[in-house]
């Protein structure tokens, strides 16, 4: 469609007053009326009124109107209103273009009606020249797969596929270990209720495991993703369990491999065999597997259980294409340094979560507390232990606050209280941080007559040792610093959480870390589980420390969002993205250079050659590429430099008449 | 001499330089609203045309801006909060480098153009940052167009 | 909003009740939000508009509901009763004359009696809908707006209505109150005037401040010296309310930051108990507060006394150097905490809403599903079941919408009757 040619319609709206008792409505549509192009130009008391919208509808069909410029409010409130008022009389509503009158005219230059009114004639020119040369879009519309791609088996990526799988989505979990699970599966007993850990997530694997069209692919990792949100092929890596069944004599054959490791599972304080099931129930698939690293090939396992183990069974790649990922890969405890309050030189000195081990094992009817063999008479937790660290030094420290620690660790200090009422407990903290409810456990805690002592943020306590006898010097906040000293029978340090695989996650799908090491949401408030690539979420800790609780609103959370983005089975898009003319483009590749979601490459174009190539689904819409192109053969579609150069160089001339 | 000093005050009394405003649909265009939106008074002599993003801005906009009756031209730029990229800023403020250059090569002064980035609620910012560029650019007097 | 607009996403139909005339809820009245220091407004005005042009989202505003049923197939009968707003919904185009001719001036909730409103209002300048009201209790009747509108809206005769639907879930998103400082005698709350609440700072330092920035309410004067005192109605056993509200600590870091920007050469002082940097990038605000020169002081507040001109002195426990010490500010914030919002457990008539020990209504299994109350099919989201920073009721609702959804699944296969 020719410039010239298009009919366009102009209506300015007086918004009851607030336009046209500051702006000279009359002489803007004489200066617009004999207009090139223009056929209709008329006024309103309220174009965004029924009767002002069936005004356009009834132009667009009398008049022929092939493009509509309404000159009213900040097209933030009423460009909705309007581009369905134009669709709905048959006109593609990008052959529509809103002019501000009002925030940007009339309310802001109420005492200069002269300028006010030319100011808004200016405005109007550039929107007619804007429409002069819109063309008709359709939205964008790719078909999308409904599927879902789940990395991590801990309760984020269990209850997301839950979710997912009752909503009818088919769902691929891939896990690294071979077992799902997770960490929670190792807790002892969990705030606020006081469950056993392993039993919330046995009651996730029984619905999984009820579930039709869940899959469960564990000692697996993502290798690739390739393609775009509705549409990622994806590429998992399946390293050989060599366990390929169970059988009757399973614990036997475990029972005779001579090699010992230590247990990740327990967090290092047992050992556990090359051939091996989790120590705790909640583990699924419900079959040992055998460490590829720790076995030497001895047979012996085999002898006991025959065809049910397979040493020769060889890696694998399994492919998938999913509309959607979601990444919900956890976190792990930190692992103190050597020497850090003296972890690792004593038995005694134990991370929270190797207590929670330890915890969980004891005898139902034991009396006494006993913990490698010593009777555990006195606690002294130090808080804060990997997190908010100080930045010093330029080494990488974790200074967030890891959220969980505060609340998990004095509950458990209460059911050590509940458990064995004559242990003292002591607790080395520099802020309580039992937010909302959590509070009560606290007041509970001090009510018991726990020990609180706050220390200096700049100075922690130390930990000596002699003879495997423990010894904590602390300077006491609430005593100007005063050094007090504790002998206590067992140390725990409240150790926070790190993020798990962020970077590997971050290489193969191209989403952003935070400066805390942690997956980076797209907004923190607007889309907290969305990432910046579309089709990719994020569920759990992997964003940033969390509570059970909070892991399943975040798990769930994403799951809504894959549904909502996928339950029509196609995906729309806005066509405000970039084409190239491949007759002008002269391969530059400036274009590519700025282009910010790498929605640009080289294509071959059959008659022309190579040229650049813009992924419509990829691109953003920012428009930087038009501004770099030597040979202006990058256009966005509904925006050209065209259009732009006509809107500026039409409104400019308003000022010189 | 006098009189034509006061002639020329006079004139310069009058002269309202008209500006060309580029603010951002999802950042600096709100800002500009919410002005209008508190009465905030600012040069009525703007004409505002919003873009996506400021670093769509191409060198030549301004030239013809200029050329064809604008006398300066204000990016109300996106900063930290643009919605597409990080790198907002150094982009766009590459491209008004360029378009100063330019300007320059046409016989144009180069301070008729300025960045700033303007936040979706900075309505002080963007009121003092346009008045000053309009104080400027009365110091420079109309463009001398050829 | 969240939970409705993710529903709708999801292509379920949603009935959006609200009791005030706009949604939005109290975000639309912040500053700043932290820890991003984003603007608040224009991170809910674009929700808001979202709620509103969404296909699948019906919304209803000045409007209660009253009663609910949970009949046996596991669905609800809702009763729904519409106040009058005495304007036509359908003309009102938002122009604010009748705000403007209105003679009536009453104290503005949506400022927090910072500053006056009319009886015909719009509740605030990015409300949605963007539709005038008249509060008919403080409204003189004298028919000025009526005969001014040129939409012609107006109509006294506008009687309440009662809606009665079926829906086949419920999520209660009835969101929070703040705690009234009046409560707390010893802080002089609407005796001294100098003595704010922290929402009251927040209208000062949005950009539609009544007063167009930063000053004491008593003289106008740009304050030199603040305080802020945390935990003002949370954590306080004396008043019988031992629970933390969650964001009073993060807020208050916010505004001292934010009043810093404002007011280069003023000090801020917060006096707490604990600081709960505790959420993503908190602790990192907190320690960038630290370095802007906002001073923490351990501390808790014994009393106020007022100046002659105006200046507040507190008396406080300094837990630092165990004294009781004496210091003179000239604005004093107080840091109010939340309180629930629980009215609606009324409506339900054959099944109990339980609430928790302190009225928040109770989450019956956190830890299997966050969202879970005392009636199958009906779900809680945000702060109504306890405090909630924006981050965590963003998730809530969605994960709330995500229960909503499997319910609304079983009653489909017929496997959630009661």
């Amino acid at each position: 469609m020719s410039r010239e040619k298009k009919r366009i319609g102009v209506y300015v709206c007086h918004c009851g007053g607030n336009i046209s008792n500051y702006v000279d409505i009359n002489r803007i549509i004489e200066a617009i009326k004999e207009y090139p192009g223009v056929v209709v130009a008329k006024d309103f008391m309220f174009m965004c009124s029924d009767a002002g919208q069936q005004m356009i509808i009834d132009d667009i069909k009398e008049e022929k109107l092939d493009g509509v410029v309404v000159a009213a409010c900040s097209p933030k409130l009423h460009e909705m209103t309007f581009r369905n008022a134009v669709k709905r009389g048959g006109l593609n509503e990008y052959l529509f273009y809103h002019v501000n009158i009002r925030e940007h005219c009339s309310w802001a230059h109420m005492h200069d009606r002269e300028l006010a009114t030319m100011k808004a004639i200016s405005h109007i020119i550039s929107g007619i020249e804007h429409v002069k040369l819109a063309s008709a879009l359709e939205k964008i519309s790719v078909k999308a797969e409904r599927s879902v791609l789940i990395i991590g088996g801990g309760i984020a990526g269990l209850r997301a596929a839950v979710d997912l799988a009752t909503m009818g989505f088919n769902v691929v979990i891939v896990e690294k270990s071979p077992f799902v699970g997770g960490n929670v599966a190792k807790w002892w007993k969990v705030f606020p209720s006081g469950e056993e850990g392993e039993d919330i997530v046995m009651e996730l694997i029984d619905e999984v495991k009820r579930s039709k069209n869940i899959t469960i692919i564990t000692n697996a990792e993502v290798e690739s993703v390739e393609g775009f949100v509705g549409n990622f092929d994806v590429s998992i890596k399946i390293k050989p369990r060599y366990v390929l069944r169970d059988h009757p004599k399973m614990r036997e054959a475990i029972e005779i491999c001579p090699i010992e490791v230590p247990n990740e599972y327990d967090f290092g304080l047992t050992k556990r065999k090359a051939i091996y099931y989790p120590p705790y129930k909640a583990f699924y698939p419900e079959i040992p597997a055998i460490d590829d690293k720790a076995c030497n090939r001895c047979g012996k396992c085999v002898e006991i259980v025959g065809d049910a183990i397979d040493l020769s069974q060889k890696e694998e790649i399994f492919k998938v294409r999913v509309g959607a990922i979601i990444v919900a890969t956890g976190f792990k405890p930190y692992e103190p340094r050597k020497g850090e309050f003296g972890y690792g030189e004593s038995p005694y000195i134990l991370t929270l979560p190797q207590l929670e081990r330890i915890l969980s094992t004891i005898p139902k009817d034991s009396e006494k507390l006993i913990i490698n063999g010593r009777e555990i008479s006195k606690i002294c937790f130090i808080y804060c232990v990997g997190s908010r660290q100080q930045p010093k030094g330029g080494g990488k420290v974790n200074e967030y606050c890891s959220r969980y620690c505060c609340t998990s660790t004095i509950f458990t200090s209460l059911k050590i209280a509940d458990r064995f009422p004559n242990i003292k407990i002591y607790h080395l903290y520099r802020d309580i941080r039992t937010y909302g409810s959590y509070e009560l456990f606290y007041l509970e805690a001090q009510r018991r007559k726990m020990i609180f002592i706050k220390y200096p943020d700049d100075s922690p306590p130390t930990v000596s040792i002699t003879d495997e006898k423990l010894l904590v010097k602390v300077k006491d906040f609430a005593a100007r610093g005063k050094e007090l000293i504790i002998k206590p029978d067992l140390i725990v340090l409240a150790v926070g959480m790190e993020p798990n695989d962020a970077e590997k996650i971050q290489e193969i799908l191209k989403i952003s870390i935070g400066s805390d090491g942690f997956l980076r949401e797209a907004h923190p408030k607007l889309r907290p589980v969305d990432t910046l690539r579309a089709g990719v979420f994020i569920a759990g800790t992997i964003q940033g420390p969390k509570t059970i609780s909070e892991t399943l609103a975040s798990a769930s959370s994403a799951a809504a969002k894959a549904v909502s983005l996928l339950v029509r089975g196609r995906v729309e898009l806005e066509p405000t993205t970039a084409y190239v003319d491949p007759n002008k483009c002269n391969l530059s590749k400036k274009c590519m250079e700025v282009c910010p979601s790498g929605a640009i490459s080289v294509k071959s174009y059959p008659g022309i050659g190579e040229r650049a190539w813009v992924n419509e689904i990829l691109c953003l819409g920012c428009g930087a590429c038009t501004a770099v192109c030597p040979s202006e053969a990058i256009q966005l579609k509904t925006l050209s430099t065209h259009q732009i150069k006509n809107m500026i160089r039409e409104a400019a001339k308003i000022w010189v008449r | 001499m006098f009189i034509l000093f006061i002639s020329l005050a006079i004139f310069m009394e009058d002269y309202k330089p008209k500006i060309l405003v580029l603010s951002t649909m999802y950042i600096s265009d709100l800002a500009v609203d919410l002005a209008g939106l508190q009465h905030k008074e600012y040069p009525p002599t703007t004409t505002i045309i919003r873009l996506p993003c400021s670093s769509m801005f191409r060198p030549e906009y301004a030239l013809i801006a200029l050329e064809n009756g604008f006398d300066g031209v204000f990016i109300a730029a996106d900063g930290t909060d643009c919605p597409f990229r990080e790198d907002c800023t150094q982009l766009t403020a590459r491209r008004v480098e360029e378009a100063m250059k330019l300007l320059k090569e046409h016989g144009y002064e180069p301070e008729r153009i300025k960045m700033a980035a303007i936040c979706s609620v900075c309505v002080k910012p963007f009121i003092r940052l346009i008045n000053e560029f309009y104080e400027r650019l009365r110091k420079l007097g109309p463009v001398k167009r050829r | 909003m969240e939970a409705s607009l993710t529903l709708g996403d999801m292509g379920f139909r949603v009935l959006l009740v609200e009791k005030t005339p706009s949604i939005g809820g109290k975000m639309a009245l912040l500053s700043k939000v932290f820890p991003t220091l984003d603007c608040s407004s224009c991170i809910v005005t674009p929700k808001m508009a979202a709620v509103q042009h969404h296909s699948n989202i019906d919304l209803m505003v000045l409007s209660e509901v009253s009663e609910v049923i949970k009949r046996v197939k596991g669905d609800f009968d809702v009763t729904i009763r519409k106040k009058p707003t005495f304007v036509d919904i359908d003309k009102c185009t938002g122009c604010t004359w009748c705000e403007k001719v209105c003679p009536v001036v009453i104290s503005d909730e949506f400022n927090f009696d910072l500053r006056g409103r009319k009886a015909a209002y719009i509740a605030f300048d990015i409300a949605v809908p963007k539709k005038a009201v008249i509060d008919i209790d403080n409204c003189l009747l004298c028919g000025i707006c009526e005969s001014i509108c040129p939409a012609d809206a107006i109509n006294f005769l506008d009687t309440e209505k009662i809606f009665r639907i079926r829906v086949k879930t419920i999520i209660v998103a009835t969101g929070y109150k703040l705690f009234d400082p009046r409560e707390k005698t010893e802080f002089k709350y609407g005796k001294f005037r100098n003595v704010i609440t922290s929402i009251q700072l927040d209208r000062l330092l949005a950009p539609t401040s009544p007063f167009g920035g930063v000053a004491r309410p008593l003289d106008f004067k740009e304050p030199e010296k603040i305080a802020f005192l945390l935990c003002v109605g949370s954590r306080d056993l004396k008043i019988g309310y031992p629970l933390c509200s969650q964001v009073c600590c993060m807020y208050s870091i916010k505004q001292a930051q934010l009043v810093l920007g404002a007011l280069p050469l003023a000090e801020t002082t917060i006096f707490y108990i604990d600081i709960r940097a505790f959420g993503k990038g908190f602790e990192e605000f907190y320690n960038q507060s630290k370095l802007m020169g906002v001073r923490f002081v351990k501390g808790q507040v014994d009393m106020l006394k007022e100046k002659e001109d105006g200046s507040i002195c507190i008396s406080y426990f300094d837990y630092e150097s165990g004294e009781m010490k004496n210091e003179k500010f000239d604005l004093v914030v107080l840091a109010v905490g939340f309180r629930p919002q629980n009215e609606i457990v009324n409506a339900f008539k054959n099944a109990k809403l339980e609430l928790d020990e302190y009225g928040w209504i109770k989450v019956i299994d956190p830890n299997r599903s966050p969202n879970s109350t005392s009636i199958p099919g009906v779900f809680v989201a945000g702060t109504a079941s306890g405090p909630k920073d924006i981050p965590d009721s963003i998730l809530d609702a969605n994960s709330a919408a995500m229960a909503a959804a499997k319910y609304i699944r079983k009653l489909e296969r017929g496997g959630a009757g009661v």
